[in-house]
């Protein structure tokens, strides 16, 4: 692709806002309970699950509940080798901080309705990095939620393998 | 561990250490290292065969898609190739490499690509008729054929007889999976034991020579090398579950060789110093992607092959192939805005269908190195692209489709036939599209100029004694089709060749 002059501020304010946020600060020790995430990013990661899969939706189970969180942990601790994982969590605190500066609040202090407008426009297909991180998120969150027992009965996905 | 040991061992056997000799050391146990280890091994060789990751029996294998990242793909997870767009890139990791978490699509590769690599790079062990008497005996042992009908599931079925309805002859898959109960679980490895990858089909007769060992959680990381020959392949044993160095490893042998695949054979060459440019160029990658729609009766993406029928348009550059995808991953693809309408298409996921295509890359350039892979589609190549995307979504619409989801980004959704040529316009640039791949090949290639290939015609490193390279980083270009067996294919020529056998 091209990279156009204002692909490049894009890029450029992303990546300094996660520099200024993570790269130069200490990505901190895991939550109680949590093996990868730290308090924050802890915050950020429920406020996600909440915003993406509410609990009164039309799949209508509450990530909360099924461990949706704890499951986010999990693959970063045990599946994302270290870089990815801190690529990650900084991601998360990108997202957490960028919201101050467009929408006046930390992503977690926003309702839910303004969290799911905020990651719409992330969702959307320009600039490329933004989208990659979208991208991201989207697949750590699809795999951590859609591989709980109680939503996969609530979308009626069968497991027709049994084990020999 | 010392000495020669014939057998299945794996970490815990080592004790720290591994000090073996043997006639041959191959490193990597994937479809190539598996064929050229039961070659060799048959034709009264001494054989090591090293894999970094570990044994797998159908009842071991994971549950969900996180679990199988983290176990049976290498990098635990796409890799990716940066250029034109971004392409994630996956490879499979264990003793039976790619074949235990691919789809089982057996192919060969057409004619007219072995003639070509044939003619243009010399590749003149790959005869039809070597080739074919290779592939004949592949067949019986992997036991290769169509799956039944009632196993294709819904979703195959409709793509099938929409394909059928526009005349485009579309055909069910040959697959090595003889005991398929359509599970849709192949990227998962196959719990139900029904798949025939290379560790079940082909590795327990090599192993009944007693002269093979195969040696789980072995990472070949280096070598030790005296003038234009190897002398031993240098690494880590790694712990079975975190990938941790947990002892040292050094295989002695007459002869090296590289079957770790197309991105990490051309890695340890280049990394180690035995090769140079032009290796880790000419990466093919036979660009892909899913695409889904929305049917108004259910089509139950759980059930079925994992990979059920195609539709052969070679012709105009692509195939395009049927694929059921985990609720995961059509909550990642799907394009519809994020929140209600999204979750309430995945509440409704029973009358989600999906399928896919392939292109046989041609004017695109790309490359492995130390730091990455690069990756620019050509023109052409993208023309084909579209050209398939747009036949992909005529023949979901033959099939009933109400709306089609492209993967041009953006949130394009198709609602009626008209939709196709307005949103998959030959305008679109390679990162407006969804592009993914799993067939990487041609980074080591073969070619009688060391200035053009990495290896010789009989698969040997340009410039060393005893090392050979027998995967697809040999494939002088693309194959066209589903590359396995002619990966299978390629190995079993240049062993029969260094064992002085066929
Ligand atoms: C999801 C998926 C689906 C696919 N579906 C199909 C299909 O249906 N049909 C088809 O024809 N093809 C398919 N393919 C492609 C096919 O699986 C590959 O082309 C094939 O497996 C390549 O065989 P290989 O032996 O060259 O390499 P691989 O299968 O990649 O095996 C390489 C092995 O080397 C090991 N290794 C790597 N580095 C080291 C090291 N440093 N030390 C020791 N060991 C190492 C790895 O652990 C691995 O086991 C698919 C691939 C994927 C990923």
């Amino acid at each position: 692709m091209r990279w156009s002059r204002r692909r490049f501020l894009v890029a450029a304010v992303l990546g300094g806002v996660a520099a200024s946020v993570g790269g130069f600060a200490w990505l901190g020790r895991p939550a109680a309970g949590m093996r990868a995430l730290a308090p924050l990013e802890l915050r950020v990661v429920r406020a996600l699950a909440e915003a993406l899969f509410p609990a009164g939706g039309p799949i209508g189970v509450d990530p909360l509940a099924v461990g949706t969180v704890e499951e986010v942990d999990r693959i970063l601790a045990e599946v994302f080798e270290a870089e990815a994982a801190r690529a990650f969590r900084y991601l998360l605190r990108t997202l957490e901080f960028g919201t101050l500066l467009s929408r006046g609040l930390p992503f977690t202090a926003l309702p839910p309705a303004e969290r799911l407008e905020v990651l719409r426009v992330w969702n959307g297909k320009e600039p490329l990095p933004r989208r990659l991180a979208m991208d991201s998120l989207r697949s750590v969150f699809g795999m951590a939620y859609f591989s709980r027992p109680p939503v996969l009965a609530a979308i009626g996905w069968r497991d027709l393998c049994p084990v020999r | 561990m010392r000495g020669f040991n014939p057998g299945r061992w794996s970490e815990p056997d080592y004790g720290g250490i591994l000090d073996l000799h043997a006639d041959v050391a191959i490193a990597g146990a994937g479809p190539a290292g598996v064929a050229a280890a039961d070659t060799l091994a048959r034709a009264g060789l001494t054989v090591a065969l090293l894999d970094a990751g570990r044994h797998w029996t159908p009842r071991d294998f994971p549950r969900t898609m996180a679990d199988a990242l983290r176990h049976l793909y290498d990098g635990r997870g796409p890799l990716v190739a940066v250029g034109s767009t971004v392409i994630p890139v996956t490879a499979g990791r264990g003793v039976g490499g790619g074949s235990l978490i691919n789809s089982a699509i057996c192919f060969r590769a057409p004619p007219e690509v072995l003639r070509e690599w044939r003619e243009e790079a010399g590749a003149e062990l790959f005869t039809d008729d070597r080739l074919g008497r290779i592939w004949d005996a592949l067949w019986k042992r992997m036991d290769i054929g169509p799956d039944p009908l009632a196993v294709q599931g819904p979703n195959n079925r409709a793509f099938f007889r929409g394909a059928e309805a526009l005349g485009l002859a579309p055909r069910w898959f040959e697959r090595n999976t003889p005991g398929c109960l359509g599970c849709a679980r192949c990227p998962l490895g196959c719990s139900a034991g029904g798949k025939n990858s290379v560790d079940r089909a082909i590795l327990p007769e090599a192993l009944e020579t007693g002269r093979l060992g195969v040696f789980a959680n072995c990472r070949v990381e280096a070598v030790e090398r005296e003038g234009d020959r190897v002398r031993a392949l240098l690494g880590s044993i790694l712990d079975p579950e975190t990938d941790a160095p947990r002892g040292a490893l050094r295989v002695r042998a007459d002869r090296f060789v590289l079957a770790m695949g197309a991105i990490r054979t051309p890695r340890f060459l280049l990394g180690t110093g035995l090769a140079g440019p032009p290796c880790g160029q000419h990466l093919h990658l036979h660009p892909a992607a899913g695409m889904l729609c929305r049917y108004p009766f259910p089509v139950d993406p759980w059930a079925g092959t994992t990979q059920g029928c195609y539709v052969d348009r070679r012709d105009e550059g692509y195939m395009l192939e049927t694929v059921l995808l985990g609720p995961d991953q059509l909550y990642a693809m799907l394009p519809l805005p994020l929140g209600p309408e999204l979750n309430a298409r995945l509440a409704d996921v029973a009358h989600v269908g999906s399928s896919g295509f392939m292109i046989r890359d041609e004017d695109s350039t790309g490359s492995v190195g130390l730091n990455g892979m690069r990756y620019a589609l050509g023109p052409g190549d993208l023309r084909r692209f579209l050209a398939a995307m747009r036949r992909c979504s005529e023949v979901f619409f033959a099939a009933g489709a109400t709306e089609v989801y492209p993967g041009v980004m953006g949130g394009v959704v198709l609602r009626e036939p008209d939709d196709i040529p307005r949103a998959i316009h030959d305008g679109l640039r390679p990162h407006e599209i969804f592009v993914y791949a799993s067939h990487p090949q041609g980074t080591a290639r073969i070619h009688p100029d060391p200035r053009l290939g990495t290896v010789d015609p009989r698969g040997r490193v340009h410039g060393l004694a005893n090392l050979h390279v027998v995967d697809g980083s040999v494939f002088p270009s693309a194959a066209g089709v589903n590359p396995m067996m002619t990966i299978m294919a390629v190995a079993t020529a240049l062993a029969e060749d260094l064992a002085g056998v066929g």
